[in-house]
């Protein structure tokens, strides 16, 4: 649940809800927690992993290979379009002469690379770089305090409108959204003590909560709701405010432009780890034909963030069409299968 | 997996980074022209000048003290209507690669209106690589005589990058980056300050960007007000004409506190400004007592009134805000609809003085 593309992120939500957008971040993180509790309620009354498998169990054949499909379709166009964001952004602020395609495809091919490999060389792969990530964060976090102005920027709205929230909220989503990640990976935590998934996630989703609140309280109260609106990439702004002599030229900027790749190839790897072996469970395959899916599905995202013509239009795709589509679609497929599987679970035991 | 074929792999992986990784953004040195500073006037009513200074690429660190200063830079001006058409310009007779990642300083003409500043900053904004906390300043044309370039270290860089970065060296702070000058542009209910400076080597003076048309320039001591207001007053000193001579206030230092509320058609503020001072000057032959102390206290007091009032005044003269009282309003949404259509409230102001002598010198 690395987060991907939060350099774009602010500027929509301050430009729909001004400051209350912050109430619509809480929403999110609600109705995220409430998604993959429901998931998580889902695989493990069916006891099945991956998800693929649960899917089976609840909905046969065809509505596995209905809701697989889609939901990898929608997982990896959101990741495509991340990928181009970020693409985008490195070209923008680091490599202005290199075309946008040359780091897109090298992130896409670190990316495979490491999904290509066992669960456990991603885990740990992962287990390696997240608390790097996260200190860089925190280092460039602390360093941009230095130019926070309007703290007073932060006070709530008297005025509260819902269609805003709404669309505000709409507007987050994709940042919580993981294609099933979480409810393929759950089963396969090795728990030290009881298992207690729900705790761990909401854990998870309070921690991404609180680094997209930080972020977005840094850049409100360093720019104000009017000018972060305007900024295409509000956050990264902010953090080259830090004496930029030092930071994208010197020590600070190198480490931090690599660490947050890292964050990418991650998270990318993670994402399409977790579709190949939906897809392996799905055809029943062996592992190595898992490796090809990996290689398809990455060579398939790197193609859709090749071929978004621009930050803008990737934008207008994310929160236009991909947003509403994968939270209506991700929330109404668990909900009815929870249902489902509830009902049944139900007459088992009464029979 | 074999030793072999991890190597392979290895290698294909080295390979398809260097291949695709590239030099496009690695350039020598020589073969880029990194400007220091830009300056910005009009030439014709459509079109501006635009000047660039770079750090001579022949200049040695040995060869620095025996050069002198103009030398250790060359110029480039062109005639374009935007930055980028500038851009081009100057690379085409440059054959070099502009380069605007390390420019220090940014000096625009008193004849840009606020729209024109706008759109120049905004541009400078799209653009990722360029530096948001360059410096910008004011000038009347010709624009040139304030970029100043003084007798180099090791690294080359510009006056005021210099000046402004040392805070010992300013009376008031005044250095206003390029990110808060669009900053406070594009906020409701601010108007965007810049130093204004009239000759060589003077900055003390604020220039004060209204609604529409150039910006108003605020006298030094309206600037000195403005400062004492916005707590921005590092080092300043005041002459007092005293039944006991002239006595000096000098270190001049403190903190201002607001408290912004919405009148009847006008924005109410009550600002206290605590302020600590050294004793600097006085006839050798008076005794000071406690009491003449707090006379002179009492002086000090009203003539830093007198400047907080004057700024206000001009304030609501020329319908500027360059405090930000509006925007503490729009924050707290208060009249917000006023503000965010760019309408302009005069300012009802109470302030209060407190100055405190905290030290007398060593004495004599």
């Amino acid at each position: 649940m690395v987060a991907g593309a939060i350099y774009i992120w602010p500027q929509y939500i301050i430009q729909t809800a001004g400051i209350n957008g912050l109430w619509s971040l809480f929403t999110t993180a609600g109705i995220s927690l409430l998604v993959l509790s429901l998931q998580i309620a889902w695989v493990s009354l069916t006891k099945a992993t991956p998800f693929a498998t649960a899917v089976r169990n609840t909905w046969g054949v065809f509505g596995m290979w209905l809701v697989v499909s889609i939901t990898g379709i929608l997982c990896m166009t959101i990741d495509g379009v991340m990928l181009a964001l970020f693409g985008q952004m490195l070209h923008v602020f680091f490599y202005p002469l290199t075309p946008e395609a040359v780091p897109i495809v090298l992130i896409g091919l670190a990316g495979i690379w490491i999904a290509m490999r066992s669960l456990s060389t991603v885990a740990r792969n992962v287990q390696f770089w997240f608390p790097l990530i996260l200190l860089s964060f925190g280092f460039v976090v602390s360093l941009s305090l230095r130019s926070v102005r309007f703290s007073a920027a932060l006070l709530p709205s008297p005025t509260f409108v819902v269609p805003q929230w709404l669309r505000a909220t709409l507007s987050t989503w994709f940042l919580y959204a993981n294609g099933a990640v979480v409810a393929s990976l759950i089963p396969h935590i090795r728990w030290t003590g009881r298992p207690r998934p729900v705790l761990w996630t909401t854990w998870a989703v309070g921690f991404q909560t609180l680094v997209l609140v930080l972020v977005f309280v840094i850049v409100v109260t360093t720019l104000g709701p009017a000018a972060a609106s305007q900024l295409q990439w509000p956050m990264v702004y902010v953090f080259s405010l830090v004496s930029v002599k030092t930071f994208f030229f010197k020590g600070v900027g190198m480490f931090v432009i690599i660490t947050w790749t890292t964050a990418v190839v991650l998270y990318l790897s993670v994402h399409i780890y977790c579709f190949s072996w939906n897809v392996q469970a799905m055809v029943d395959a062996s592992s190595l034909a898992r490796r090809w899916f990996a290689l398809g599905a990455g060579i398939v995202v790197i193609t859709i963030a090749i071929l978004i013509p621009s930050a803008i239009s990737a934008g207008k795709i994310l929160f236009g069409v991909l947003n509403p589509a994968d939270l209506s679609w991700t929330l109404g497929v668990a909900l009815l299968s929870v249902f489902v599987v509830w009902i049944r679970h139900r007459r088992s035991k009464h029979s | 997996m074999t030793i072999r074929k991890r190597v392979l792999a290895l290698g294909a992986i080295f390979l398809t980074v260097i291949v695709l990784g590239g030099c496009w953004d690695s350039e020598p040195d020589t073969d880029r022209a990194s400007a220091l500073m830009l300056t910005v006037s009009q030439a014709t009513p459509k079109k501006w000048q635009w000047r660039f200074y770079f750090p001579n690429p022949t200049v040695t660190v040995s060869s620095l003290t025996q050069l002198k200063p103009s030398n250790q830079f060359y110029t480039m001006g062109v005639t374009a209507s935007s930055l980028d058409r500038a851009y081009t310009k100057v690379q085409q007779r440059l054959a070099r690669d502009l380069y605007l990642g390390q420019l220090e300083v940014m000096i625009l003409s008193t004849k840009l209106t606020r729209p024109e500043v706008l759109s120049l900053l905004n541009a400078y904004n799209r653009e990722g690589l360029t530096p948001k906390t360059a410096y910008v300043l004011l000038g009347a044309p010709p624009v040139n005589k304030l970029a100043l370039v003084t007798p180099q270290e090791s690294i080359p860089s510009v006056y005021w990058e210099s000046y402004f970065e040392c805070h010992q060296c300013q009376p008031e702070y005044l250095a206003r980056p390029e990110w808060k000058v669009w900053d406070d542009m594009v906020t409701p209910g601010v108007s965007a300050v810049v130093p204004y400076g009239t000759e060589a080597y003077e900055m003390t003076q604020i220039a004060v960007y209204p609604q529409t048309g150039p910006p108003v320039i605020y006298s030094r001591r309206a600037t000195e007000g403005w400062a004492y207001l916005k707590g921005r007053v590092d080092k300043e000193t005041i002459a007092l004409n005293t039944p006991w001579g002239r006595i000096g206030l000098a270190n001049i230092h403190g903190a201002a506190h607001n408290q912004v509320w919405q009148g009847n058609g006008h924005i109410n503020v009550s600002t206290r400004i605590n302020l600590s001072v050294t004793l600097a000057e006085w006839g050798s032959s008076v005794e000071m007592t406690p009491s003449m102390l707090k006379q002179i206290d009492m002086l000090g007091e009203r003539k830093v009134l007198a400047r907080c009032l004057l700024a206000i005044r001009e304030a609501n003269k020329t319908h500027t805000d360059p405090f930000g009282y509006g925007r503490t309003l729009w924050f707290q949404h208060q009249a917000p609809e006023i503000l965010a259509s760019g309408g302009w409230e005069p300012i009802s102001s109470r302030v209060t003085v407190v100055l405190q002598i905290r030290s007398a010198g060593s004495g004599v």
